[in-house]
């Protein structure tokens, strides 16, 4: 059987780690031993007892868009996993939504009625419901799935194997990202996809990048129910926005993240109905983010060993000083073998021996013929790239340079400048017919963030008709040209 | 009487996943018992296409009575890969039922799939929808659909109802020109040969087990690339786009991709023995063929 590993979580870790510094005589030895006995006792406990589910998840609804729920509800359904515990927390529901919701769970198969909890909760914030719902858990892990989530059949199932893997840590896995409106004035209820899913949440959670931006949406997250039962690590009832980061950051201070590389999920954007952001002002986003970074600010905090890793790798590549001259550990080249990029076809890039050229990808010939080569110079917007060169050396000897005049991609042109105002940066290169590659060079200089005075000048200056008028501009130039 | 056939053909799938499947449906029906639109009897056909039997008589026996209060559940070892044309054909052979539904054998319905799906069905008395299709969760397919009236050009066999006399009426599923891909485009396409609509209903969502890299994209299998490549080819001869089949065997035929030359040489086979299918569509009414895609997609997936 395996041994459980109780040690891992940052707490843990750090009193492991002075156990073995201090004097075996001394009283604080007694103390840390004893604290790591316990921990021991609980985590061997906790994985033996088959009474508790591994997870609970909580719903919150308000009862107002049944349809979704249904959805969500159904993917629970699909799941390979299924040791789980579903509460569905109904928040003010009026004597309407509160049948339409008991309706709902009336509705699932046997099995899964026999795994949900109906929990009417009332008053408070919408943290309220969350607390709640906390509070009833009997999971070893708490997740939360919003009323209109969907989940892929291995969410459960991806958490559970990185909790056999780390225990006690919060567990991430990735989420696509999607654009969804409601079908019509008919269907009000009924959504549609109308985006491909994005991979701007696809990456692993890091510490120091969390600290002022949110990007890990509460779906992809499960919780050690210890961090909130026995630490009493809480949501914060008066945050109307973003409590749900406020909560992330404040366990993973104590408790550590686990990284599942693997989509699970996907995160719904509305465009058409409302949401967090249409619903609350942009005051009140900017009052809860600050009163949430200066909580961090002041709240005791382990800097995870992956964040360590990956913020001196970071360092070392991208210097302190901007601009910096390279991309930096973030940028990774896809290659397409015939049948589209993805994720099985990357390489990462490394600092380039020549000097002109700063990263470079190698070593490319053994991965057969490309029919294109896309670089991702980070995972997110925000970035410019000024002075980009791409010089690519085939294995006929032959070399091809690339510019900002002559390379496909995302970015809007500025003068000298690539400006990536939106997340996932690209740059493409295709190739006439399939290609044995040798080596893909690059240099630039990166400005991080974007300056202030081209964002003014691409907002202010380059209204939407200004845009619609280029592109016809250019499909008119194609046109000629051919 | 409102009877359905439910029809999957199963190729070495998990027996969980087949069960979860069935526990779904037949909750459905329960639900459905409550509605205004009953289903009489829904018969579940499983046609094993899997190099041994999945179920023996035992099994199956166990099967068909735990699940008898809401479903009879019957299966048929084909004893041959036949494919999802061929072997939809062969279950349909001696379906009595009114309806016919086609699904993946791992579909999970929602509990009011039934009213759902079969609502336009009823009260059509001019018989003028081939078609009802459900929406498959949590990846959507994204083929265009007018939102407005809910038609869309053809339906995925993921999850798809029709009426029994119409699949007779068309002979099936083309079987002998689609093995594995696009046999649910033809099909569609040509019960709207007949003057029939196709509605897809998108507040009928499937659960459809399907997982996307991390960037987003589709990971097929190698197999899945030469079946559809194969299919693609014959879709444009039999629909009589011949500058997009001109096209794509040109392409095929001269690529030093080994998947498309052996589509091309697929092709060559079947016209060396005459075996090509019969063009459809000469004046182009019903075929639309948008790059890749046999109708306009909302967005690349």
């Amino acid at each position: 059987m395996k041994e459980i590993q109780y040690e891992l979580t940052e707490l843990n870790r750090m009193i492991a780690f002075l156990e073995n510094q201090v004097d075996k005589e001394s009283e604080e030895y007694k103390i840390f031993r004893s604290y790591m006995q316990l921990q021991k006792k609980r985590f061997i406990e906790e994985a033996a007892d088959k009474g508790r589910p591994f997870l609970s998840i909580i719903t919150r609804t308000q009862g107002k868009r049944p349809d979704m729920l249904t959805e969500t509800m159904l993917c629970l359904t699909g799941q390979t996993d299924t040791d789980f515990e579903f509460i569905v927390v109904g928040h003010n529901l009026n004597d309407t939504q509160n049948a339409s919701v008991n309706e709902l769970i009336g509705e699932l198969p046997d099995w899964m009625q026999q795994k949900t909890v109906f929990l009417p909760v009332e008053g408070g914030t919408r943290t309220t419901p969350l607390i709640k719902g906390f509070e009833a858990a009997k999971g070893k892990y708490i997740a939360v799935l919003d009323d209109d989530d969907l989940v892929f059949d291995n969410w459960v199932a991806s958490f559970k194997k990185a909790y056999e893997n780390e225990p006690g840590k919060i567990l991430h896995s990735y989420t696509l990202f999607q654009d969804w409106e409601t079908v019509s004035s008919d269907l009000p209820n009924t959504p549609i996809s109308v985006q491909t899913p994005s991979s701007v949440f696809c990456r692993d959670f890091s510490i120091s990048d969390e600290l002022t931006v949110n990007s890990c949406p509460l779906l992809t997250l499960a919780f050690p129910s210890y961090a909130f039962n026995i630490f009493n690590i809480r949501f914060d009832e008066t945050l109307t926005t973003t409590e749900d980061w406020d909560f992330l950051m404040r366990t993973a201070f104590v408790t550590g993240v686990a990284n599942i590389p693997v989509s699970t999920c996907i995160y719904r954007n509305w465009l058409n109905t409302e949401n967090s952001q249409t619903l609350h002002s942009k005051s009140e986003w900017n009052t809860n983010y600050h009163k949430i970074v200066e909580r961090f600010k002041s709240t005791p905090a382990m800097y995870d060993r992956h964040s360590i890793e990956t913020r001196i790798n970071s360092s070392a590549l991208s210097c302190l000083e901007k601009p910096v001259n390279q991309m930096n550990n973030k940028a990774q080249m896809y290659y397409d073998v015939g049948d589209g990029f993805s994720e099985a076809n990357i390489v990462k890039t490394s600092a380039s021996a020549e000097k002109e050229w700063t990263n470079c990808f190698v070593n490319l010939a053994e991965l057969g013929e490309f029919s294109a080569i896309r670089i991702d110079p980070d995972y997110t917007g925000n970035i410019a790239l000024k002075d980009f060169k791409m010089r690519i050396d085939f294995d006929d000897g032959s070399q091809q340079v690339y510019d900002s005049g002559n390379i496909i991609t995302n970015a809007y042109k500025f003068n000298d400048l690539l400006v990536f105002l939106k997340n996932d940066p690209q740059l493409i290169v295709c190739f006439d017919k399939p290609k044995l590659v040798n080596k893909v060079e690059c240099s630039l200089e990166m400005l991080s963030p974007v300056p202030d005075a081209v964002i003014e000048h691409l907002v202010t200056h380059r209204p939407f008709i200004y845009r619609i008028l280029r592109k016809i501009w250019r499909m008119l130039k194609g046109a000629l040209g051919k | 009487m409102k009877t359905i056939q439910i029809q999957s053909v199963l190729y070495n799938n998990e027996k969980w996943a087949l069960r979860r499947a069935l526990e779904s449906m037949a909750n459905a029906v329960k639900i459905n018992k409550q509605s205004d639109t009953v289903v009489d009897k829904v018969t579940v056909c499983y046609g094993d296409a899997s190099p041994e039997r999945l179920f023996d008589d035992v099994e199956l026996e166990k099967w068909q009575k735990d699940f008898e209060s809401f479903l009879e559940l019957k299966y048929k070892f084909f004893n041959e890969n036949t494919g999802s044309a061929k072997g939809h054909n062969l279950l349909g052979e001696d379906c009595g039922s009114e309806y016919m539904l086609i699904m993946n054998p791992d579909v999970i319905v929602c509990p009011k799939f039934f009213q759902k799906l079969i609502a336009p069905f009823i009260n059509n008395t001019d018989k003028s929808i081939g078609i009802t299709e459900a929406r498959q969760t949590p990846i959507e397919h994204p083929k265009c659909y007018n939102r407005e009236t809910l038609e869309t050009e053809w339906a995925t066999t993921a999850c798809a109802l029709f009426r029994t006399e119409d699949f007779k009426r068309l002979n099936g599923f083309d079987s002998k020109t689609f093995f594995l891909y696009c046999d649910d485009v033809d099909f569609s396409w040509r019960m709207r040969l007949l003057g029939k609509k196709i509605l897809y209903i998108p507040d009928c969502p499937v659960f459809h087990s399907k997982t996307l890299s991390e960037n987003g994209a589709w990971q097929p299998t190698k197999a899945e690339i030469y079946y559809s490549a194969e299919a693609s080819l014959l879709m444009a001869y039999k629909w009589s786009a011949d500058k997009r089949f001109q096209r794509l065997y040109s392409t095929f035929k001269n690529s030093d991709n080994g998947t498309m030359k052996k589509a091309a040489a697929h092709f060559d086979e079947l016209k060396a023995a005459g075996e090509l299918p019969e063009q459809l569509d000469k004046k182009h009414t019903v075929a639309k063929f948008v790059g890749d895609y046999y109708t306009k997609h909302r967005f690349v997936l």
